[in-house]
């Protein structure tokens, strides 16, 4: 089975921003899928397992925390990293994150290579 | 002066004008009468005075007539005598021989003369003692002479010249025939008459006159005048004496004055001269005069039938001491009389004081009517003031019953009962009230705030002081300043707390909206500069000087591109910090922070700015610099930025890095040799987005919010900073911070020592622990870190069992009973903290220790749950090792404490800071309860404060218990001072 990356954001740019910094990891069989909100996150989860979400928090409908709650509490999904990504850079957040489950938590803007970094360590590439 | 120092004393109140006028009146009045009354007494004295002398002036003269009347009559009879003799017949023969034996006879028959003399009008005489006197002649004397004009008389004292003796003569005419007024004669009387003178051989012609044919005198010693003069007296030293016409004494009681024919009128004393002459002068009067120093009364009566005159000399108090009643009784009226006045004086002064006090007393009724007029209206301002209040206000007494709030109290809580005073607080409020005030009353200097749920559904921020009241302390004269209860105030900020939040809401959208594209322009930047270094440069293969500019440019400008997005970056994150720290959204961390740590950490992080521009960094740091409180990030971040700024305003020299104490407080100072600011600028630094010079010409370095948040935390930790400097001299920006009070720190230092002393205590007792009997149970979800663990702690020699979730965790704890868990938090289904909580609430597991390793960093929900050590990830292997080498050698978890101390703040405050630290903990303050709480609790560790171990058995006994030989004991000195441990 081969690695699964996904990445959920609702700007299109950052979606884009993150698959051409990630894009070089296809070369090494990892899947890298998109999504636009969190529902559609919520369903890509389930089919397809990835191992790896990079998770914006601010969506509409349904955010990033609620998304990685439901991921981490109810689905039952075992083995999956979340990455937080979000604009908000204070205390608060950074502990819902946690209390969410999320693994990671990174403040835009991100560095590229440390994107890419974080992913290869992640998957054990 | 009664009546002097009364008024004196009046004068004291110089503005109460109709009083002294009253008090003048009444003086003249009380004078006036006292004067009246004085003179009427002493006129009265004076006339009764002059009444008795008069009297008593009388009867001298009384007494001065009688004796003068008595030798009047005596004369008169002696007068009367010698006439009857002279008108005998034998005498007016005028023939001795005829006379001789009639007057012979009649010499002895009449003893009181001593002779008589018959003289002849040519002045010879006869005398019944030696007859005829030869050679003699008494035509010359005065007696004589009048006599023989027909004047009975008494002679003054005269010498006797037959005799040589004083003596007085009563001295008669001898008529021819006896004188009548024969005119007048009856006829039947002739024939008597012609008998009678033809017996006288005289001439029966009736129309004849009788002639004086001679004089008869009768020598009279003066014995008789000496006897009524001595015999008149009044009182003792009084005297009276007789004068005749010439002054020359007759009788008086010195008898060298009755020597000799001497006139007082010649005499030396003038005195008696004078009284002499008032005698020859015939006065009838008393005189009061000096006499042979002193004062006599002289009453003088002249005798008539000769000019003599008697004196009676009383000396002056034989006659006052009469008036002495008269005195006695003038002393006694005088003295009831001063009496009356002292007694009047008396009661018009009192009277005069009542009144005095009436007035100040009505003054002062006035007064207090106008002082508590103003109390009650300045208590009804203020409570007015309190009513109005649009705050909830709530005063409480030292117990927690209400004394005082105010309506808003009682809409923001829905409180319907309008009278809480002396209700119990803890009733009537929530805890967090009754907290409030608890914590007001242990920290009597601090304020404390607390949000408060109010009844709308709002939000509250209450302000809780206690109230201090200063006293003046008698013993040591110091001001004392003790509690009487606390205030609250509370204030309504559920609207501040709506629009605080959509300020935070709206950084945090602005925040995100900013670092979206951010992310895209920078992230897409590099993406950009990476492919084309990677891909495409090295693909133009082109050799063609204008392709190779190209590349050259298109490198520089997207390296300025991902520079300026970086720069951008920072100032969205500086706008973000000093946008938090303005909301006070930031989570301060205080903690006792040592400066040249600070300052180290700081230089660490700037080290590769000072390589970049070749500058050297000088560090002068005070040795032993005290310690500071602060948050260690921040502080450190001012320093970076400071030193960051210099390096960046610097372009060659140096930076030096100071810290000293100045006083209370440590300052720390980055010191420049750059362009300098000009003392207009120095201000401006500080100010958000000023950077100091011209805006148009000089490239801006940095983001112009540094010094702006270097200032907000600065000013947070109760610090200064500013910045001194000259342009073209470099600059100097200091700051301060205050050490911090040596108590607080005491308390945090001395709980860290206990809690040590708690942790490592064990190992004391049995540090030989065979670890391959020791087994530890590893719950993570993440096999990688189960498997790292794994490693690292089979490496010491454990045991190792693991878990990959929260249930599975629990079910092996309880089948296997390992001797320590390391738990992760963020796990599927059943959180670490739910494992921990699970674990520590059944009495079979509960001793076992976890430690809890995780990325979330909730330390106090952790140990609130009864973890024994929370560490974070990454993971530090040497720490996890040394702590798991703690706990397992501890054996189980020691996590009851029993605290035993007398005084139960002491105590509640340990309890309360082991709490938190997650030991379970009892309580005891004296010897019964201490052994029925060891016994019931079976506590791991008893801390006793140290006075109390002393005289305490229980402590003592204890310790030999069965079961409790391992408690282990921990003394302390003193909560707040020592920290000394046994």
């Amino acid at each position: 089975m081969s690695q699964k990356i996904l990445i959920v954001d609702d700007e299109f740019h950052i979606r884009l921003l993150l698959e051409q910094t990630l894009e070089e990891l296809e070369d090494q069989g990892v899947e890298l899928i998109t999504a636009t909100n969190g529902h559609e996150a919520l369903e890509i989860i389930k089919a397809e397992h990835p191992q790896l979400v990079f998770l914006d928090v601010m969506m509409p409908h349904l955010n990033g925390f609620d998304v990685c709650s439901t991921v981490k509490n109810e689905l039952n999904v075992q083995d999956i990293y979340i990455i937080m990504l979000t604009a908000k850079g204070q205390e608060l957040d950074k502990q819902k994150g946690a209390e969410v489950g999320a693994d990671l938590y990174m403040t835009k803007p991100f560095d590229p290579d440390e994107v890419l970094e974080k992913s290869i360590q992640i998957l054990g590439l | 002066m009664i009546p002097l120092s009364w008024l004196k004393r009046k004068k004291r109140q110089p503005n109460d004008e109709p009083l002294n006028r009253n008090r003048i009146v009444s003086v003249l009045l009380v004078g006036g009468s006292i004067a009246a009354v004085g003179i009427v007494a002493f006129t009265s004295y004076w006339v009764v005075r002059g009444l008795i002398l008069n009297t008593l002036k009388h009867n001298a003269l009384l007494k001065v007539e009688k004796a003068g009347s008595e030798i009047d009559t005596w004369l008169a009879k002696q007068l009367g005598g010698v006439e009857t003799l002279a008108s005998s017949y034998e005498v007016r023969s005028m023939n001795w021989d005829i006379a001789e034996p009639f007057l012979q006879l009649e010499q002895d028959r009449l003893a009181d003369f001593w002779m008589f003399i018959l003289v002849n009008p040519d002045g010879t005489y006869y005398t019944t003692r030696v007859g005829l006197a030869k050679g003699q002649n008494l035509s010359d004397r005065e007696y004589f002479q009048r006599a023989m004009k027909g004047e009975p008389n008494v002679s003054d004292m005269i010498i006797s010249r037959t005799t040589g003796k004083r003596q007085i003569n009563i001295s008669v005419p001898v008529w021819s025939f006896p004188r009548a007024n024969y005119a007048q004669i009856p006829d039947d009387r002739a024939d008597i008459r012609s008998k009678s003178l033809s017996s006288y051989n005289l001439p029966n012609d009736l129309s004849q006159q009788p002639k004086v044919i001679g004089n008869l005198a009768g020598n009279i010693p003066t014995a008789h005048v000496s006897q009524v003069v001595a015999d008149t007296q009044l009182g003792k030293g009084s005297y009276a004496f007789a004068l005749d016409s010439k002054g020359v004494p007759i009788a008086h009681p010195n008898s060298k004055l009755t020597e000799g024919t001497q006139s007082f009128l010649d005499s030396a004393n003038p005195a008696l001269a004078k009284i002499a002459r008032a005698m020859i002068d015939r006065q009838h009067s008393v005189n009061l005069m000096r006499l042979d120093d002193q004062w006599v009364y002289v009453a003088y009566a002249p005798i008539q039938k000769t000019d003599w005159s008697v004196a009676l000399v009383i000396p002056r108090e034989n006659v006052e001491q009469q008036l002495d009643a008269l005195h006695l009784l003038a002393i006694v009226v005088g003295t009831l009389l001063a009496l009356a006045i002292l007694i009047a004086l008396q009661q018009l002064r009192q009277l005069e004081e009542t009144r005095d006090r009436a007035i100040q007393e009505s003054r002062l009724n006035k007064q207090l009517a106008q002082t508590s007029t103003q109390l009650q209206d300045a208590l009804a301002y203020l409570g007015a003031i309190m009513d109005t209040l649009v705050d909830g206000l709530l005063v409480t007494d030292i117990n927690g019953k209400i004394t005082r709030c105010n309506p808003a109290l009682s809409k923001m809580f829905g409180i319907e009962s309008t009278d809480l005073a002396q209700q119990d607080a803890a009733i009537v409020f929530s805890h967090e009230i009754t907290d409030l005030i608890a914590q007001t009353q242990q920290h009597p200097h601090q304020v404390f705030t607390a949000e408060i749920a109010l009844n709308d559904g709002g939000i509250g921020k209450a302000v809780a002081t206690v109230i201090l009241k200063t006293a003046q302390s008698e013993s040591e004269g110091t001001l004392d300043r003790s509690a009487i209860g606390s205030v609250i105030l509370i204030r309504d900020i559920t609207s501040e707390k709506e629009v605080d939040q959509m300020k935070t809401d709206f950084i945090s959208t602005v925040s995100h909206e900013l670092r979206t594209p951010l992310t895209s322009v920078l992230g897409f930047a590099k993406i950009i500069k990476k492919k084309l270094d990677e891909v495409v440069f090295p693909a133009v293969a082109s050799e063609e000087k204008k392709v190779l500019r190209t590349i050259r440019q298109v490198e520089d400008n997207i390296d300025i591109i991902v520079s300026e997005g970086m720069r951008l970056t920072s100032l969205i994150n500086d706008v973000l910090d000093i946008a938090k720290m303005e909301a006070g959204k930031v989570d301060w961390k205080m903690e006792v922070l040592n400066v040249s740590k600070v300052i180290e950490h700081a230089i660490a992080s700037t080290s590769a700015l000072f390589q970049a521009e070749h500058l050297e960094l000088i560090q002068q740091i005070e040795p032993e610099l005290p310690n500071v409180i602060g948050d260690h990030d921040r502080i450190v971040q001012v320093v970076i930025n400071l030193i960051s700024n210099a390096v960046k305003f610097t372009d060659h020299g140096s930076v030096t890095c100071k810290a000293i104490r100045i006083g209370d407080h440590v300052c720390m100072s980055v010191i420049d040799s750059g362009a300098g600011i000009a003392a207009d600028d120095h201000q401006k630094v500080f100010e958000k987005f000023k950077q100091v010079g011209d805006t148009l010409t000089d490239k801006p370095k940095g983001t112009g919010l540094g010094l702006p948040i270097c200032q907000q935390i600065v000013e947070h930790h109760n610090g200064k900073i500013w910045v001194e400097s000259e342009l073209g001299k470099g600059s100097t920006f200091s700051f301060t911070l205050p050490i911090k009070v040596e108590t607080n720190l005491v308390q945090k230092i001395d709980f860290s020592t206990l809690v040590q002393q708690l942790r490592e205590q064990v190992i004391h007792q049995d540090s030989e622990t065979n670890r391959s009997q020791k087994t530890i149970l590893i719950v993570d979800d993440e096999a990688p870190i189960r498997e790292l663990l794994r490693q690292n702690l089979e490496a010491e020699g454990y045991q190792i069992l693991e878990a990959k979730d929260g249930r599975e965790a629990v079910a092996i704890v309880k089948q296997q009973k390992p001797h320590l868990i390391i738990l992760d938090v963020m796990m599927p289904d059943m959180t670490g903290f739910d494992v921990a909580a699970v674990l520590k609430h059944d009495p079979q597991t509960m001793g076992i220790p976890i430690i809890i390793l995780s990325i979330v960093d909730d330390k106090e929900r952790g140990l609130q749950v009864g973890v024994d050590r929370y560490l974070t990830k990454p993971i530090n292997a040497e720490l996890l090792l040394h702590e798991v080498d703690l706990l397992i050698a501890q054996g189980s978890s020691r996590r009851k404490v029993l605290v035993v101390d007398e005084d139960e703040l002491a105590t509640k405050t340990l309890v309360g800071i082991l709490q938190a630290q997650g030991f379970s903990t009892s309580e005891a303050s004296n010897d019964a309860e201490l052994i029925e709480k060891t016994l019931s609790t079976q506590p791991d560790t008893v801390i006793a404060n140290a006075k109390f171990w002393e005289h305490s058995t229980a402590v003592k006994t204890l310790k030999f218990e069965k079961g409790l030989e391992n408690v282990f004991l921990l003394l302390i000195a003193d909560h707040k001072s020592d920290s000394t441990l046994p």
